[in-house]
């Protein structure tokens, strides 16, 4: 885990969404976070199903207010079709400069099909996770490997917030993100 | 299964288990909602455990607790394979060999990632792996590295060929060196009176540092004996720092820096990635065999399994020339035998052994009595020859029975003198015998 050159600590997100006037789960700085083009990682659980982990390629938001996460198919059947029995899904959003990490958790979750403005947006998002990943010292060609999206293969989940946790390393890590 | 038709387990993927990339935990509460996070590393246990290090009483915890069930998506920091396991909690342990195989590894990467005040090991939770599936990714190609299993297969034949002890300790370095590339080594044996280890051997260094000591539990090294387990860690945290750790336990014991009875340590100064390999006979630490380097992450769970070859062949090695020195017969011919150079003034101080050779400190404990008995007889009859076995049965030295290593103060006292040029020196004189060469009369002094 490299260094980050500019750590944050939970306070700062804490502190952020008390100050914020918005009944939202996620304010427009956590939309702006969240779709910056950083690390997705994702679990999928529901009631009698094991938990599975995976790693996201981006996320849009919707103008309905739902996310769009995007992901791989291949890989990722198994976790898919818990999706499609009503399993919930959680993501963690995390910048690897500074560790400022958000996590996003929604029990109504749906498989959906990646339009190409998802696909162009997906494979721009990564390129920016490539691109920090080699700012903290990663060798370029791992970067560019683990960053590589194959768009012909993404697929979506569109899921409703239902809380917003954040996740930053440090004292409080895990508070609940709410007014 | 691999696409080689292999199947998939844990061993074949430990470049995974090294904390060089974050891996992704998910985990469920009893109502099945998700939840995932980022974390600093998965260790390998064996072949059908993992470990994960518990850090805080988080959601993660209190989901492992509940429902026993996560998975974890690792990747290979080299080539970007990634894989998903599916495992079971099993239990979590607070202290011993893999806690303290777990808390290096992660000050190592907690000093590594700046996150010193938040990562601290409060357990280590154990898994049963259900599962291992391949998760698709582009992989870049290996870099072809060093070939361990000839590595330590040639080092293994040149240092059996040894017929010394010394030889034996400078021929594990030598091949560390020409097999392995580790340019940076030293051997250390266990003194189990006193609780420390001290240094017979050293390479890659500008001060060989022979008799310089660590103590049971400080640093790597100190933690592998203290343990009887590998030790590893990519990126020096200053808990593990010997310079640290030695002025602390001085400074904590109200003690000065101990001033010119401590031979220095000769590590590194800025060393990056350490590993202590345990050398183990009849499972008691008997030394440790020990490699730094100052780039980060040089040894992984590969070079441990190597290095553990040559620390095991070391071992039984230095149990091999003990018994030969000891089936020697006891000769203790004299040869009145006065050196006529300049009168060697030792000063002898029976607390502790020290001796100092002029104003200069040379050696303590053992080593330092081995040197006063001998050089008390040579002074007083001019006896020069000596054997291992009288010193062994001799009660002032009070050398224990079990596992006690005499032949291993015998090298440090000979390269202490050597290194000295106190005028004084040991020199082998065939199996369990030596003789003692001083290059003038000896002055003695008990205080």
């Amino acid at each position: 885990m490299p260094r980050a050159p500019e750590p944050l600590t939970p306070e700062f997100d804490i502190a952020a969404r008390q100050a914020a006037q918005d009944d939202g789960v996620l304010t427009p700085d956590l939309e702006d976070h969240i779709q910056s083009g950083i690390s997705v990682v994702i679990g999928v659980a529901g009631p009698g199903m094991a938990p599975v982990a995976t790693v996201g390629c981006g996320c849009r938001v919707l103008p309905n207010g739902r996310l769009r996460i995007l992901l791989m198919r291949a890989g990722n059947e198994t976790l898919l079709d818990m999706v499609a029995r009503g399993a919930g899904i959680a993501a963690t959003f995390s910048r690897p400069i500074n560790h400022r990490s958000i996590q996003v958790k929604g029990m109504l979750a749906d498989i959906a099909e990646p339009t190409p403005d998802d696909r162009a947006l997906a494979a721009r998002q990564h390129d920016g996770l490539r691109r920090d990943l080699i700012g903290i010292n990663y060798p370029p060609a791992f970067a560019a490997a683990y960053c590589a999206v194959n768009e012909a293969d993404l697929v979506a989940v569109d899921m409703t917030p239902d809380a917003a946790f954040v996740q930053t390393p440090g004292p409080n890590a895990g508070a609940e993100l709410k007014r | 299964m691999m696409p080689d038709g292999l199947p998939l387990s844990l061993p074949l993927i430990r470049n995974c288990l090294e904390g060089i990339v974050p891996s992704v935990l998910a985990t469920a509460d009893p109502a099945g909602m998700p939840n995932v996070s980022m974390i600093s590393h998965v260790q390998y246990v064996d072949p059908e455990h993992v470990a994960l290090s518990y850090q805080f009483f988080n959601k993660t915890r209190r989901n492992l607790l509940a429902t026993r069930l996560a998975s974890v998506a690792v990747v290979d920091p080299d080539t970007d394979a990634q894989y998903r396991l599916a495992i079971e909690y099993v239990e979590t342990q607070t202290s011993g060999p893999l806690y303290e195989v777990m808390k290096a590894k992660l000050a190592g990467i907690a000093s590594h990632a700046g996150m010193q005040s938040v990562f601290r090991l409060l357990g280590s939770d154990v898994f049963r792996v259900r599962s291992i599936e391949v998760m698709p990714s582009r992989v870049v190609p290996q870099r072809l590295g060093c070939n361990l299993l000839s590595a330590a297969r040639r080092t293994c034949d040149q240092i059996g060929a040894t017929r010394d002890l010394g030889d034996l300790f400078d021929a594990v370095l030598a091949g560390m060196q020409q097999h392995f590339g580790i340019e940076h080594a030293m051997i250390m044996m266990h003194d189990q009176v006193e609780g420390r280890l001290y240094t017979v051997a050293s390479r890659g260094y500008p001060v060989s540092g022979i008799g310089s000591e660590v103590h049971l539990g400080e640093g790597v090294i100190g933690v592998a004996a203290q343990q009887g387990v590998p030790i590893r860690i990519g990126h020096m945290a200053s808990e593990y720092s010997y310079g640290a750790a030695v002025l602390d336990s001085a400074r904590a014991a109200g003690l000065d820096w101990p001033g010119d009875t401590a031979i220095p340590y000769p590590g590194l100064d800025a060393p990056q990635s350490q590993i202590a390999m345990p050398i183990v006979r009849c499972g008691k630490t008997i030394g440790v065999l020990f490699a730094e380097s100052p780039e980060p992450n040089q040894f992984g769970y590969d070079e441990e399994d190597a290095l553990s070859l040559v620390a095991g062949q070391l071992s039984a090695l230095i149990a091999v020339l003990q018994e030969e020195e000891e089936t020697e017969p006891a000769q203790v011919p004299v040869v009145p035998d006065a050196g006529e150079g300049r009168e060697i003034r030792m000063r002898h101080y029976a607390a502790d052994n020290t001796v100092f050779v002029g104003h200069d400190y040379l050696i303590k404990g053992v080593a330092g009595a081995i040197l006063w008995k001998i050089a008390g007889e040579h002074a007083a009859s001019g006896r020069v020859e000596f054997t291992n076995r009288e010193l062994r049965l001799d009660p002032a030295l009070r050398l224990p029975e079990y596992a006690e290593n005499l032949e291993a103060r015998l090298v440090l006292l000979q390269r202490r003198l050597a290194e000295r040029e106190a005028g004084i020196r040991i020199d082998k004189c065939g199996r369990g015998r030596f003789r003692l060469v001083v290059d003038g009369p000896l002055a003695l002094e008990d205080v």
